[in-house]
């Protein structure tokens, strides 16, 4: 019974967090200075007022913006996400061609910096004060603070440009055909935006993990543990993981919105063809049906996130199955 | 312990750095030998970002630049600026100047092995007129009918004279009426061209294979990829030799690239600055609207004229484009309409004397001309997402001053363009075939109707008379001709003030010949038109 509850309002949560997100980006999207036509035909394209007539009724650009929404709402729902202006092809295709791409840098991404931010934490914290924790805190703040795209052009431009020893841009080796790509050729072009957006993710879980390992070491059962000899490997194995992990697991679902954003910032220094440049060209195209494909399409993968760290929560922590249970 | 655990995750992750590192030198190595492999006869080319995100579909508006590509259209444009026919062997227009006729080349096949008839020439027309909305670049609403009256002759007419018509049909590619697929077109569509699609990932790369039996010869060079990335990371790619032929911005000339030299190649973009020809006045659009328009600096002729004459155009294009670009004083001359009047600008001392003849004086010594107090000063405005646009400006505002005409450039998105576009300047640029563009930019009929066009609010009764003319024209040539009358008849009043003509930059690799003298002056819009003439490049 509760769970049927949980679930009625997890769906009527994301029912009415779909709804404000798109109409949020329908109207900011209205508001922005940017004429669709303009953005459609150039400002040197001599077409008649006939062709502009009928250009402006293929993509219903002059009708009320209210009558628009609910158009694009009413096919929305019957499973028409409606055509690009800018790629003139269906919203559903570009979408899923683009995310083909960004999925699996964001996952990579997202590992990454999980594992990595969640270790360095730990040892952070264990060697307290020392030199390494120093660095690694430093380290983290500037990451924290740093802009992903600046992070990423300094990536570009040591292990790409200087060094060589990346490919400069693409998901896949230029020229070579669909069959001929093999699995390490795609690892191979992902390294450089995977690392640049797990920079984004790695200070937050570091400094979070950190924090709350400190604080385990010096609650009472550490010391207690300490007391009976516990060497720190164990107290870190049996007390320090079992505590700190739950929170950096929910933690890391719940960056999901910035994973999102910032994979967008990292594909276009990167060139990399995925669902970040699609957005930028629909913002600045005035392409609204691709635009809010896009924004429900992201809300929906943040929410999944979301809801994928309290179900974790919910199985792996027995208290609040429990609680939630009663 | 503790000390040699902390020692032993870091050497773990020492490992899987060296390990990582080293996995991507193999890589490395074996890219290049792959490389090495397939350049034999192969390229890779940067010609611009974003030209490879769309619909390759030439119904969809696709390759409509007036030169064949993967599609042939029914004419095509000669390097001199002229119409030759490409699927038409033979075009003639009716004396009413109401019906086309086409006679088609024979022998001619598609990609997919079927044959080119009349049969496709009326679909491919049929469709783009059914789904105008989804081409913005070939205007088909003046045609009210095509037929085909045997395999090889198609007739289309109009519903009224309108001679920009026979330029259109050098942009629309033709695709085959059985094997066309609206969806399938977008990424592989088949044509009659020189160039097969081999793959399309739409925002990385294009791949194409030579058409080996092409028409016109196949051509030499059997494989090239485009891809898609931002300028910058183009040009990195080209410095580490991945590239071939690259596109660059005017402030890149001065660089070197190893085993790539440089070409600047002919343009017919020009850009020019509107200055409004009207005082500043509330008026009324034919739609109700009321807008203010006019300017009262800009509307005295002895104003714009000064500035004609008075600028430096050659210094304009050393501060702005590094001195790439050439001085236009109208449209160009590898235009077949083009004429662009002779004279002579930089007469500072003239232009001088124009103005205080006029009654411009310095009279509060700011280095700024007065007349009954108002100040010689206007403002010009660039889109803020052309850098290049803005720096036209800024240094057409460095030569003004020295005539004591004060210009200040605004940068701003063009909505808020369009809507200062009658009270003040702005940079444009124009550069296609069509000589349509002038009935835009100088026919009263325009002015506050259409957007962008006619913004100085220019009217003329002998330059509408001749536009009209030009439009009802019933042959090609009659038409160019009034075409260039129009232009001598406004050149004396200046409601544009053409500034440059821009040159394309590229940086070429020693082994590759773009062949020069079949390139056709490049359309605005910097980038792929280099690849006009791809089929007669040649591997040194």
């Amino acid at each position: 019974m509760t769970y049927v509850r949980y679930l009625g309002r997890t769906v009527f949560r994301m029912l009415s967090l779909l709804i404000a997100v798109s109409v949020l980006s329908f109207v900011l999207m209205e508001a922005a200075p940017i004429d669709p036509m303009t953005a459609y035909i150039g400002t040197d394209s001599a077409l008649s007022e006939e062709a502009k007539e009928e250009i402006a009724e293929h993509w219903s650009l002059k009708d009320p913006p209210v009558r628009r929404f609910a158009a694009w709402a009413e096919n929305f729902l019957q499973g028409d996400w409606g055509d690009s202006i800018t790629f003139k092809r269906p919203v559903k295709t570009v979408i899923l061609e683009r995310f083909r791409y960004s999925v699996w840098l964001m996952l990579a991404a997202w590992t990454l910096s999980g594992i990595l931010g969640y270790v360095l934490g730990l040892a952070a914290a264990v060697r307290r004060g020392s030199l390494g924790d120093r660095i690694i805190k430093t380290l983290c703040l500037v990451l924290q603070s740093a802009p992903t795209f600046w992070i990423g052009l300094l990536i570009l431009s040591l292990f790409a440009v200087k060094l060589r020893w990346f490919p400069i841009g693409l998901a896949a080796p230029m020229g070579k055909l669909a069959d001929e790509i093999t699995l390490a050729d795609r690892i191979y072009h992902m390294i450089l935006p995977a690392l640049t957006l797990s920079v984004l993710g790695i200070g937050k879980i570091t400094l979070y993990t950190r924090q709350k390992m400190l604080e385990i070491m010096e609650s009472d059962f550490i010391l207690f543990a300490r007391a009976r000899g516990e060497s720190m490997a164990q107290i870190v194995l049996r007390h320090g993981i079992r505590n700190t992990l739950m929170p950096a697991i929910t933690l890391q679902f719940a960056s999901f919105s910035e994973l999102f954003g910032g994979a967008a910032l990292a594909e276009s220094v990167f060139s990399y063809p995925g669902i970040g440049s699609a957005l930028t060209a629909a913002g600045l195209n005035a392409d609204v049906p691709l635009l809010l494909g896009i924004a429900v399409f992201s809300a929906v993968f943040v929410f999944a996130g979301n809801l994928a760290a309290n179900l974790l929560y919910m199985i792996l922590d027995p208290r609040i199955r429990e609680a939630s249970a009663r | 312990m503790t000390k040699t655990k902390v020692r032993k995750i870091a050497g773990v992750l020492c490992c899987l750095l060296i390990v990582g590192v080293t996995a991507c030198k193999g890589n490395e190595e074996r890219e290049e030998v792959s490389k090495a492999d397939d350049t034999n006869n192969s390229l890779v080319c940067y010609v611009g970002h974003g030209f490879w995100e769309g619909s390759l579909d030439p119904v969809k508006g696709a390759f409509s630049y007036g030169w064949s590509f993967i599609n042939n259209a029914l004419l095509k444009v000669q390097p001199e600026g002229s119409y030759v026919g490409d699927l038409a062997e033979s075009w003639s227009i009716s004396e009413d100047a109401l019906v086309y006729t086409f006679v088609l080349k024979e022998g001619i096949r598609f990609q997919d092995g079927s044959e080119f008839t009349a049969e496709d020439v009326v679909f491919t027309y049929e469709t783009v007129k059914k789904n105008q909305g989804e081409n913005e670049k070939v205007d088909l609403s003046k045609m009210v009918s095509v037929e085909a009256e045997d395999s090889r002759t198609v007739r289309i007419t109009l519903s009224e004279p309108y001679s920009p018509f026979l330029d259109m049909t050098a942009q629309l590619g033709i695709v085959p009426s059985d094997g066309y697929d609206s969806v399938v077109f977008d990424e592989m569509p088949i044509g009659t061209g020189a160039w097969e699609v081999v793959q399309y990932d739409a925002g990385q790369q294009l791949i194409v294979k030579a058409n080996e039996d092409y028409f016109d010869g196949a051509p030499n060079i059997s494989r090239v990829t485009f891809v898609d990335m931002d300028n910058e990371a183009a040009f990195s790619n080209a410095q580490s030799g991945q590239l071939d032929i690259i596109m660059v911005q005017p402030n890149y000339a001065g660089e070197t690239i190893e085993g790539m030299h440089m070409e600047k190649l002919a343009t017919m973009d020009v850009r020019n600055v509107s200055l409004p020809c009207r005082a500043l006045q509330q008026m009324t659009a034919p739609d109700g609207t009321s807008v203010k328009a006019g300017n009262d600096v800009t509307s005295d002729l002895e104003v714009r004229e000064a500035l004609n004459i008075g600028i430096d155009r050659e210094q304009i294009i050393e501060n702005a484009f590094n001195g790439v670009g050439v001085p236009a004083y109208g449209f160009t001359d590898n235009l077949e309409w083009g004429n662009a009047p002779e004279m002579k600008d930089g007469q500072i001392e003239k232009a001088k004397k124009i103005l205080e003849e006029a009654g411009w004086t310095d009279e509060d010594g700011d280095g700024i001309r007065e007349k009954d107090g108002l100040r010689c000063a206007f403002e010009v405005y660039t889109p803020s997402d052309e850098q290049d646009r803005y720096r036209l400006a800024a240094a057409l505002a460095v030569e003004a001053e020295k005539l004591g005409i004060k210009i200040t450039v605004k940068q701003t998105t063009w909505d808020e363009i369009t809507a200062a576009s009658y009270q003040a300047g702005v940079v444009w640029g124009f550069g296609q075939f069509n000589p349509i563009v002038l009935h835009q930019l100088f026919a009263f009929e325009t002015f506050l109707t259409a957007q962008y066009a006619n913004t100085p609010g220019y009217e003329n009764a002998e330059t509408d008379a001749l536009i009209q003319e030009a439009l009802d024209a019933p042959g090609h040539d009659e038409a160019v001709e009034k075409w260039k009358k129009v232009q001598e008849v406004y050149a004396g009043e200046v409601p544009y003030l053409y500034l440059v003509n821009i040159e394309h930059c590229y940086f070429i690799s020693d082994r590759v010949d773009i062949s020069k003298e079949t390139q056709v002056p490049h359309p605005h819009g910097h980038g792929i038109p280099i690849i006009c003439n791809m089929k007669d490049w040649k591997l040194l």
